[in-house]
């Protein structure tokens, strides 16, 4: 119960300047042990920016990013307890499943080929996907993809799993399986970071849920304050432009 | 016969016009070669008229010492040019495709001279230069190769440069983040993931520059000495006497190697490529 109160990541005064555009501006957020934070806002707001800055991949102009306790403002991607899903799933197309699970615990971890492949199949297992194990990823559709990426990330055992818009490149079809596979991941504990477009997942499975707007945080709070009750009028836009779009 | 499929705008290899355009375009290519080929092995000293089949030219061709060294010091040559070619190539175009920095357009441009500027230009360079820099020309073989190996690398690195740069457009740059992500070091990305990505470029690449470098005859000719000579100058100077089947059983030598090596470099590469698009 002590470990929920303790913010397994601080983001304290974070600006991210690229050149004269400001995409993240003066951010503070807190974000809890087995939290399902989700990041909402129009295009261009800052959301991107933000997950790049916690995975690593950019480096904060000002401000900290504080992980389980340790500034890792400037740690570089690859020595952060942190994963990314990405949006183009970004798994290895010249190895297959299980390579691509194996590859990371092996050679980064250091775990034998026989742990590795142990973990390896139990995650796939999680996701649904122990019969594809010997396929490659172009064998394989989309949402497939997107839950092998899932299952190489969890192989690492991270604290923490970023996804950026992960159903958008999907055909509508297939982004049930993905959210089925992140929904089952939240009921496991895990603190997950989301960008999503899927209102109705984001109103049923979010514990938290920021609007960002301009690289500010123009609206925090519980999903059904956010969905039900914005009290800031880009907020209601916003979700109304969502609204009609038919995406809740 | 008569319920076949009627034939559909595109289907251009259906239309009997196309299909007659192509062989007589096939023809045109290689009818040079195959008599090329079939003259190697007629018994007759004039290569005019076919006298019987013989294979003693390509004794006489194997026998030929000088002939021999030619074709060894060919294939020494390219096969450094290659290599070296390769590593500069292949480094060139990810830094370019990686990097931004002032004046890359410029050295993009200057990296390409050598594929535009024209061969002739290029050997009287490297004639000149080498004369200047008084580059040693009595060294033990192979180092008496480095003058011509040299000129071969700086015209074989910006084709394979050129090949890895149209393959690297579609890479996924997500998928070195994601590496990145799962921990691994600069160095582990790239081995592990952009190498197997731009393999095949640097297969086609090597096939290109190892090709280019074999039968280069201009810039060859204007950088080696009495003691360098390659193939393609051996048999010119073999020629300027007369064409006897012995040039040709050599030159069908050269063609079968090079066939012979591009057949093993696109299967290695389609076993595997077929894998991971299907
Ligand atoms: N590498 C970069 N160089 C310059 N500007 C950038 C870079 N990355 C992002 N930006 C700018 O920063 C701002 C925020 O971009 P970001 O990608 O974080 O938005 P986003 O909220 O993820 O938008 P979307 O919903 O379209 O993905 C934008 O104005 C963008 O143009
Ligand atoms: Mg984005």
């Amino acid at each position: 119960m002590t470990q929920a109160q303790q913010p397994i990541i601080q983001i304290r005064n974070v600006s991210k300047r690229f050149g004269k555009v400001t995409a993240v501006d003066n951010i503070s957020l807190d974000i809890l042990a087995g939290e399902f934070f989700v990041l909402l806002g129009p295009s261009g707001c800052g959301k991107t920016t933000l997950l790049r800055m916690i995975a690593g991949f950019e480096m904060p102009t000002e401000g900290q990013i504080i992980i389980d306790g340790q500034d890792m403002s400037l740690v570089p991607p690859n020595k952060r307890p942190v994963n990314m899903v990405f949006q183009s799933y970004a798994v290895f197309p010249h190895m297959n499943v299980t390579e691509n699970l194996n590859l990371a615990q092996i050679k980064v971890l250091g775990r034998s080929v026989d742990d590795a492949k142990a973990r390896g199949l139990k995650m796939l297992d999680r996701v649904g996907l122990m019969v594809h194990k010997d396929k490659f990823p172009g064998q394989l559709s989309g949402g497939q993809q997107q839950r092998v990426a899932i299952a190489r990330a969890l192989a690492m055992s991270p604290k923490l799993m970023l996804f950026d818009e992960p159903t958008s490149a999907l055909d509508p079809e297939l982004v049930g399986e993905v959210l089925k596979v992140m929904r089952d991941l939240a009921q496991g504990g895990m603190t997950m970071i989301v960008v999503t477009h899927e209102m109705g997942f984001a109103r049923e499975v979010a514990s938290k849920v920021c609007f960002l707007y301009e690289g500010v945080v123009h609206e925090e709070g519980p999903p059904a304050q956010i969905f039900g009750d914005p009290k800031q009028e880009r907020t209601r836009a916003f979700l109304k432009r969502i609204i009609e779009a038919g995406r809740l | 016969m008569f319920n076949r499929t009627p034939i559909a705008p595109l289907e251009y290899t259906r239309k009997l016009w196309m299909r007659s355009w192509v062989g007589l375009t096939m023809l045109f290519l290689y009818a040079p070669l195959i008599v090329l080929m079939v003259f190697s092995f007629n018994d007759s000293k004039r290569n005019v008229v076919w006298k019987g089949f013989t294979l003693k030219y390509y004794e006489k061709a194997l026998n030929n010492d000088s002939l021999v060294e030619a074709l060894v010091n060919s294939l020494t040559i390219a096969a450094l040019a290659t290599i070296v070619s390769l590593v500069i190539g292949a480094l060139a175009a990810v830094a370019l495709w990686r990097f931004r920095f002032p004046f890359k357009g410029l050295v993009e441009g200057t990296m390409s001279l050598p594929i535009i500027v024209p061969e002739i230009c290029l050997g009287v360079a490297f004639l000149i230069f080498f004369a200047k820099v008084d580059w040693p020309t009595d060294l033990p073989w192979p180092l008496n190769l480095s003058a011509i190996t040299i000129a071969h690398i700086t015209f074989c690195f910006p084709f394979v440069a050129m090949v890895v740069r149209a393959r690297l457009a579609s890479f996924n740059k997500e998928e070195e983040e994601a590496a990145k992500d799962l921990g691994a070091t600069e160095w582990q990305a790239f081995r592990d993931v952009l190498l197997p990505h731009i393999r095949p470029a640097l297969v086609a690449g090597a096939l290109l520059a190892f090709t280019l470098s074999l039968d280069d005859f201009v810039i060859t000719f204007f950088t080696s000495g009495p003691d360098t000579i390659t193939f393609p100058v051996k048999v010119y100077s073999m020629v300027r006497f007369s064409v006897t089947p012995e040039v040709n059983a050599a030159s069908t030598i050269l063609i079968l190697l090079t066939v012979i090596l591009t057949f093993i470099a696109l299967k290695l590469q389609g076993v595997k490529g077929i894998a991971e698009t299907h």
